[in-house]
């Protein structure tokens, strides 16, 4: 909870200083869980969001601060095996994933008139993860705070002088921190998020 | 127009924070079922040829689990070993014996702490929404029990004894909320699921 608190008045500190030469924008996030974190929840998710600002130092290079929400879920009833010993029941599984990143970008254009730019970025920060499994009666739950990278690709397509529609997409890794639900491996995490929102420029 | 954009893009944000709101299964009463079996794999189950059932099921904990469902599970038990091409015999010829068990457990859950489960307050004063933190204020809290049921069920081979031990090769648990309705399909469907997950047994 406290990391909401925090997170909350660093975007707007970071937005409101940003207020030159400033891009903000929101996006309907989408997360594909990768490698582990796809062992644990294989249902795409199509639930979250993308907060982020960003100040260019140049026509072509800018600097910014991101956060948001993915949130993978899903409901099984699989068999799960571990050596010698099976367990079946209904199970509830959840990751929600935080991410807090500053970022440096690369915009491939011309001219700030462009209508179509292209850009690529990438993000460093932390992951605060959240991890919940329930099978039966039963509810394990793993919390940790990770640092992470998100190599990035995106376009942006200029609407109005104003207003961009932007789609992009981010491998985002978050590094073993604590201890893993199953006990085993070590606790990373790796998925793929969509984003599809607006970008104002100010 | 870019008040309006503003105000579109302001009221996608609020849907998706919303929609973004933590997902709770909420598996009800009848999926908390659990099945677990584990089995010894140096022990050659495909030499068994006879085995026995002790025709008596032990029942322990302090509110043990009815004994009205026993001839049930010792038939059903008997019928899936029978399914295995085994045969079933009354005498010490048999490989191994299987005996069954069963616990109770009550479970106490205390809590007074912030919780993470966001939720909407109506303001009846000023009519609108915000959002809150569920707390429970000094002096106050909440408690639930619930009490769970096993049903174990052990397979051993007497030959293997000694020194007044006996090792188990096969084990399986069947765990459920007391209470719970349809306990006699139940009881069905978690032994065939037992057996269904031990394809070691033929």
């Amino acid at each position: 909870m406290k990391y909401i608190k925090i997170i909350i008045p660093l975007m707007l500190f970071a937005f409101t200083a940003f207020s030159q030469n400033t891009i903000t924008g929101f996006s309907w996030s989408m997360g594909f869980g990768s490698g582990k974190t796809a062992d644990f929840v294989s249902s795409p998710s199509f639930t979250g969001f993308s907060a982020e600002g960003h100040r260019f130092m140049n026509q072509n290079v800018s600097i910014g601060l991101s956060t948001g929400w993915n949130i993978l879920n899903e409901q099984n009833n699989e068999s799960i095996t571990v050596e010698n010993t099976t367990i079946t029941g209904e199970q509830g599984r959840y990751i929600n994933i935080i991410p807090v990143l500053f970022s440096a970008s690369y915009y491939i254009r011309s001219s700030r008139k462009a209508s179509f730019v292209p850009f690529i970025r990438a993000n460093v920060g932390t992951y605060y993860i959240m991890q919940r499994f329930d099978i039966g009666v039963y509810t394990l739950n793993n919390d940790h705070l990770h640092f992470g990278v998100a190599p990035e690709l995106g376009f942006m397509f200029r609407a109005s002088d104003k207003v961009n529609i932007l789609t992009n997409g981010k491998y985002n890794y978050a590094f073993d921190a604590g201890e893993r639900l199953s006990g085993d491996e070590t606790n990373d995490y790796a998925f793929f998020s969509v984003n599809l929102g607006v970008m104002l420029n100010y | 127009m870019y008040k309006k954009t503003l105000l579109f893009t302001a009221l996608l944000g609020m849907g998706m924070i919303l929609s973004s709101c933590f997902v709770d299964y909420g598996l009800d009463s009848e999926n908390y079922d659990l099945v677990a079996t584990s089995y010894n794999s140096s022990y050659n189950f495909g030499a068994v040829t006879k085995f026995a059932v002790v025709d008596t099921i032990v029942h322990y904990g302090e509110d043990p689990v009815s004994h009205d469902y026993d001839t049930q599970i010792i038939t059903k038990v008997a019928d899936e070993l029978t399914g295995l091409g085994w045969v079933r015999v009354y005498d010490s010829t048999a490989n191994v014996v299987v005996n069954m068990g069963t616990t109770s457990t009550t479970t106490v859950v205390y809590g007074s702490s912030y919780g993470w489960d966001y939720g909407w307050y109506y303001d009846r004063g000023a009519y609108y929404y915000s959002w809150y933190y569920p707390y429970y204020p000094t002096g106050y809290s909440y408690s639930y029990e619930y009490e769970t049921g096993s049903l174990v069920i052990r397979m051993v081979d007497l030959r293997l004894a000694a020194n007044e031990q006996v090792p188990v090769q096969w084990v399986a648990v069947l765990n459920a909320l007391m209470g719970s309705p349809n306990v006699s399909s139940r009881i069905n469907a978690g032994i065939d699921q037992a057996f269904t997950q031990s394809p070691y047994l033929k």
